[in-house]
């Protein structure tokens, strides 16, 4: 299963806004549906599978320490569509894909919402 | 395997087998989950499902077919992690009250929830029954061959072949069951089966328990019979043939000899070579009567067993 990696360069925002010493994420694909995916603009994950990430914040270059008070999470803003819940191994998330449509999940930091992404939960009998 | 074979190992078994306290381990059907975090296993709610015995957890279930999970959480994990449910991802696909059932075809994944976190998960398929198969009911363990002292059936048997019939001789009884199958695949899952026999003058069907039916021939001809499950139905031919007439000068050991040259070919159900001559017993005495040959002819195809 080839291994998608993705850079979130949430910028500025990370850096200034709430001071934490979040500059980017690293999203790695673990597991799951091979035909769930992620991207910088969407996710997608098909209806009743599962797509496993881990998510690595990295602290920015100015910034040598980092603070492991701050709390990431990522969160689904309609969890009826795709549901995103953390593993239990560290760093690790998972998208289920529950109801066909497109919601997004938040990045949120310290509470603080840092970036939006869409994810399609696509229905499986309309796929090619 | 004669019974003389079988006789042997038994005694075998006997005298090398150790005082055990204990029974042997029940087969079960687990699969660890995706992340390798637990162990899955199958639950058989009743004997409809087939996976019971299997010792395989099925990549397929039926659509409409009723099934449990049970999640073994692995044992490197902290103590804090409590496993709590299994939920499906989607539940327009699959219905939990009491059991889980497959109401939509799809791959669908169950995650085992701790009480905010998931630990993991397994993945199956639901798809629809395209087959339903009939074979000869066994009384041996379910999940392996089968060469009792009547007959030698492999159980499970292949899908029958397109056109495969049962065949019972007139006035014979015969219990059998049916199996769901998908492309070739059986299909987990517990399902309800109706029967109808589409011949009443010549066929009797008796739905059993889960799977389970009897067929009683009445005469001789060519009977339908209708099986439905899984929102499929499946249309055998029963062919019934005449009781050969019994043979006058042959003494008693002679007259079951007939059959013998049945259990000589090792096909026909033992029944077959008992009760050829009386009733035909479990029905599948095809394969005997006029014919040694004949072992080959008709259940074979469609049961395995049905000789």
């Amino acid at each position: 299963m080839s291994v998608q990696r993705l850079l979130l360069l949430a910028s500025v925002v990370f850096a200034t806004a709430c001071g934490s010493n979040y500059e980017s994420l690293e999203i790695s694909r673990v597991s799951g549906a091979s035909n769930a995916s992620i991207g910088s603009e969407r996710f997608v994950v098909p209806e009743g599978r599962v797509l496993v990430i881990e998510v690595r914040p990295l602290a920015g270059r100015q910034r040598k320490d980092h603070d492991v008070t701050d709390t990431l999470e990522l969160r689904s803003v309609d969890p009826s569509i795709a549901n995103v819940r953390p593993g239990i191994r560290a760093d690790t998330w998972l998208f289920l894909g529950t109801k066909s449509g497109r919601t997004e999940f938040e990045v949120r930091v310290n509470g603080n919402v840092e970036e939006a992404i869409a994810i399609d939960v696509t229905d499986p009998n309309e796929e090619g | 395997m004669t019974t003389s074979f079988r006789t042997a190992a038994i005694a075998l078994a006997l005298t090398a087998a150790p005082a055990c306290t204990g029974g042997p381990e029940p087969i079960v059907e687990e699969t660890s989950g995706e992340l390798g975090l637990g162990t899955f296993r199958w639950n058989c709610l009743t004997s409809a499902d087939p996976t019971c015995g299997t010792g395989v957890f099925p990549a397929l279930v039926a659509r409409d077919g009723y099934f449990g999970l049970e999640f073994f959480p692995s044992d490197d994990l902290p103590s804090e992690i409590v496993f709590d449910s299994i939920q499906p991802v989607s539940p327009s696909r699959v219905t939990a009250a009491t059991a889980f059932q497959g109401t939509g075809e799809g791959t669908i994944s169950f995650v085992a929830w701790s009480r905010r976190s998931v630990i993991d998960f397994v993945t199956v398929s639901i798809v629809s029954v395209d087959r339903l198969t009939l074979s000869l009911q066994q009384e041996s363990p379910p999940g392996e061959s089968s060469c009792g002292f009547l007959y030698c059936v492999d159980i499970p048997g292949p899908p029958p072949d397109e056109g495969g019939d049962v065949a019972l001789f007139a006035g014979g009884v015969a219990d059998v069951q049916a199996m769901p199958y998908s492309i070739g695949t059986r299909l987990a899952g517990a399902l309800s089966y109706e029967w109808e026999s589409l011949s009443p003058d010549l066929l009797v069907v008796e739905p059993g328990r889960d799977r389970d039916a009897r067929l009683t021939a009445l005469s001789e001809g060519l009977a339908r019979l209708a099986i439905r499950a899984g929102g499929h139905e499946e249309i055998v031919e029963v062919f019934i043939a005449d009781l050969p007439p019994p043979r006058r000068t042959m003494s008693d050991e002679d007259s079951t000899s007939g059959s013998d040259s049945d259990s000589g070919s090792d096909s026909g159900s033992g029944s077959d070579t008992d009760s050829d001559t009386d009733e035909s017993g479990s029905g599948s005495g095809t394969g005997t009567g006029t014919d040694s040959e004949s072992g080959g002819e008709s259940g074979d195809e469609t049961t395995g067993g049905q000789r």
